[in-house]
């Protein structure tokens, strides 16, 4: 008798319900509302725009929603501006003085990380639960100093390990209610994406230069000594194409890559997650979006993001190990034990990528 | 009017059937072993972006989420939530006024509000905050870029007489320095260092060839000073930079190289106004003095000949020099 007990699992995909009419119009309006406030709108947009992104991502027939105060979000640009206008600022007093604030921002990174993780999370939910994060402060002290220790005194070659740190970070402090998710990704896996991605970025070096030494001939001669400025600008411009295409390949690559491995190792209770990107496809739908934008002047922005969110949501796909309505049933909400009441008084949202 | 509806009571991801029935002001919802009756005073209703559903968020995170779109009408107007936003949204003609409100705004906003904002904080910045300035960045260039001036006293005195020419018709600017520095590494190049300091290289003073060109180019260097022009493009293109990440700022990550070119764009064209300007005040000068309006024109095309590099240095743009482009020759026209 060999009974082989097969674990019973059904994928429930993520489903992206936006259009690209209804969401250009959102933006539009919400643009020009930006433009006449002089930027103050800007927050009140932002909110709009992920409640339509968050509303239009569904699972299992009920959809994700969004809930940030438009007002948290404004004082957390604030918050922004009044850094860069001192890190600007203070180049005028003194043309070294901004490496302090450059450092001082690098010291509190850690503190705003969680901050903002927990902001992010907390207004987000699902069917009435709210995701979370854990406020381990500590901990992310910790681990972003010493992922930027390792990465620094390696000369990036441990980038793999500071990704992992920080991942594992990310991954293990977020929660949706009482579950906490769970990060089942391993050292090696960091590391060999990395170096995959190192080996990609020397071919691509090597493809792209060549390919401007066969561009080189084709170009308007560099001698003459009358249109000097114009003619060698434009070459060196065309020149570096095959160099930023090639960059944002391999920047793609490690993106998806990562990606991808975080989402399949990842857990939340008994429920995991396939997440199918393709570099190849990724690659193509950044680089036309990039396109789109740039010569439509912006008007296909809400174009490109739709676009890529319907990609996104169409190759992530939840595995319900057991029956979801009853998973849903037993998670509880996170109740007050995090100290919600406290934390909603500091809630900023700081967009200053790290 | 009735419909029915989710409801889900902020403690677990449950979802339980509700009816909703409206009674003026009041939504009584019944549930399947209770009910209870909600109202403005203690509850929101939040109207829909697109499809998604329509929602009433009660205390402790209670919802209840519905599609029916004439409950929802009629809840918005007992409730009395602002809709104008989300009309506006859902309209085309609303959306084409916003696309011409949103270019015509932004471009006046970038080409004529940021420069005039810019204009006045800067003269209101006491000129002190732009000596200090000035020292430390002359003392870091002189650590990392230059090297003594070997030109002798006799080599530098037509400059330094220019010079005082210059600043005798410009009382407020009595105070402005000129000094000579030799520079391999940039060659040929004047600068603007705020705070009043002009400084010129000797590989500059090796291509002037008359009193004009000498004028010219220190004409042009004091206007940059007297223009405040360091502190004008460094709020402009700050200013600008975080207006139009503000505007562009809810792309991805990667996506967001495509706001790069507005805001390049945009510093390139604020760069190029101030040059006009330097420009303008050098030729006022050299109009009023009966110079040959063509020596600035000459004397850059023959340092551009020079010029082993295409293009001009990174730190040269940042104490506002000339960038080595024959565009100037068009405003001896003027
Ligand atoms: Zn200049």
């Amino acid at each position: 008798m060999n009974a082989i007990v097969i674990e019973k699992k059904t994928y429930e995909p993520v489903e992206f319900s936006g259009t690209t009419g209804q969401y250009f119009r959102i933006w539009i309006v919400n643009l020009a509302l930006t433009v006449l406030t002089l930027g103050v709108y800007s927050a009140w947009a932002k909110v709009r725009k992920e409640r339509y992104f968050y509303t239009h991502t569904s699972i299992a027939g009920s959809e994700f929603d969004y809930h940030a105060n438009p007002l948290s979000i404004l004082i957390g640009r604030v918050i922004a501006v009044i850094l860069l206008g001192a890190y600007f600022g203070s180049g005028y007093i003194h043309p070294l003085a901004p490496f302090p604030v450059l450092i001082l921002t690098f010291l509190v990174s850690p503190w705003l990380v969680v901050r903002s993780r927990i902001f992010r999370m907390r207004v987000s939910s699902y069917r009435g639960i709210r995701f979370t994060f854990k406020p381990a402060y500590a901990e992310a002290f910790k681990v972003y100093y010493l992922a930027a220790l390792v990465t620094v005194v390696s000369f990036g070659l441990a980038t793999g390990t500071a990704n992992y740190m920080r991942n594992k970070f990310a991954v293990a402090h977020s929660g949706f209610g009482q579950t906490g998710f769970k990060f089942g990704g391993r050292h090696s896996g960091f590391v060999a994406i990395f170096w995959k991605f190192v080996g990609l970025s020397i071919l691509m070096g090597v493809v792209a230069v060549s390919s401007s030494a066969l561009l080189l001939p084709l170009l308007p001669s560099a001698n003459g000594a009358d249109e000097v400025s114009i003619g060698v600008q434009a070459s060196f411009l065309v020149m570096q194409i095959p160099l930023l295409v090639g960059y944002l390949a391999v920047g793609v690559y490690y993106q998806v890559r990562l990606r991808n491995y975080i989402w399949n190792t990842s857990t939340l209770g008994e429920n995991s997650f396939l997440s199918t990107l393709s570099a190849q496809e990724m690659f193509v739908i950044y680089l036309t979006n990039i396109l789109a934008i740039i010569f439509s002047l912006g008007l296909l922005t809400p174009w490109a993001q739709i676009r890529l969110a319907r990609y996104r949501a169409e190759h992530l796909e939840i595995a319900l190990s057991d029956d979801w309505e009853s998973y849903l049933a037993a998670s509880g909400a996170e109740g007050s034990a995090l100290g919600d009441e406290v934390g909603q008084a500091f809630d900023v949202d700081i967009d200053i990528g790290f | 009017m009735r419909t029915t509806a989710t409801y889900f009571d902020g403690k677990s991801a449950q979802a339980h059937d509700a009816t909703l029935e409206l009674f003026g002001p009041t939504v009584q919802v019944t549930l399947s072993d209770r009910a209870f009756s909600v109202n403005n005073e203690t509850s929101r209703v939040v109207e829909p972006l697109g499809n998604g559903d329509w929602a009433i968020e009660l205390p402790d995170r209670q919802q209840i989420r519905f599609t029916n779109k004439e409950f929802g009408n009629a809840l918005c107007v007992e409730f009395r939530e602002s809709r104008f936003v989300g009309r506006m949204e859902r309209s085309w003609r609303w959306a084409l006024l916003a696309l011409i409100v949103a270019i015509a705004g932004s471009w006046a906003i970038l080409t004529f509000g940021v420069p005039v904002a810019a204009r006045h904080i800067a003269f209101a910045v006491p000129p002190e905050l732009d000596k200090k300035l000035g020292r430390e960045s002359i003392d870091l260039l002189d650590r990392i870029m230059f090297e003594e001036s070997e030109l002798s006293d006799d080599q530098t005195a037509p400059i330094r007489a220019a010079f005082a020419n210059i600043l005798a018709e410009h009382p407020e600017s009595a105070d402005y320095q000129l000094v000579f520095r030799s520079a391999d590494a940039i060659g040929a190049n004047a600068f603007a260092v705020p705070g009043g300091l002009v400084v010129v290289t000797d590989q500059m003073v090796g291509l002037f060839e008359n009193d004009a060109e000498i004028a010219s180019v220190l004409a042009h260097e004091v206007g940059h000073l007297r223009y405040r022009h360091s502190l004008r493009i460094l709020l402009q293109n700050s200013v600008s930079a975080v207006f139009i990440a503000g505007l562009t700022g809810d792309l991805s990550n990667i996506t967001a190289l495509s706001a790069t070119v507005p805001t390049v764009l945009m510093q390139a064209k604020y760069s190029r106004d101030f040059e006009h300007e330097a420009d303008g005040f050098a030729f006022d000068y050299m109009e009023a003095h009966g110079m040959d309006m063509n020596a600035l024109s000459n004397l850059l095309q023959r340092v551009d000949a020079g010029a082993d590099r295409p293009g001009s240095s990174g730190i040269g743009d940042w104490l506002s020099s000339h960038p080595q482009s024959t565009e100037r020759n068009r405003d001896t026209t003027e």
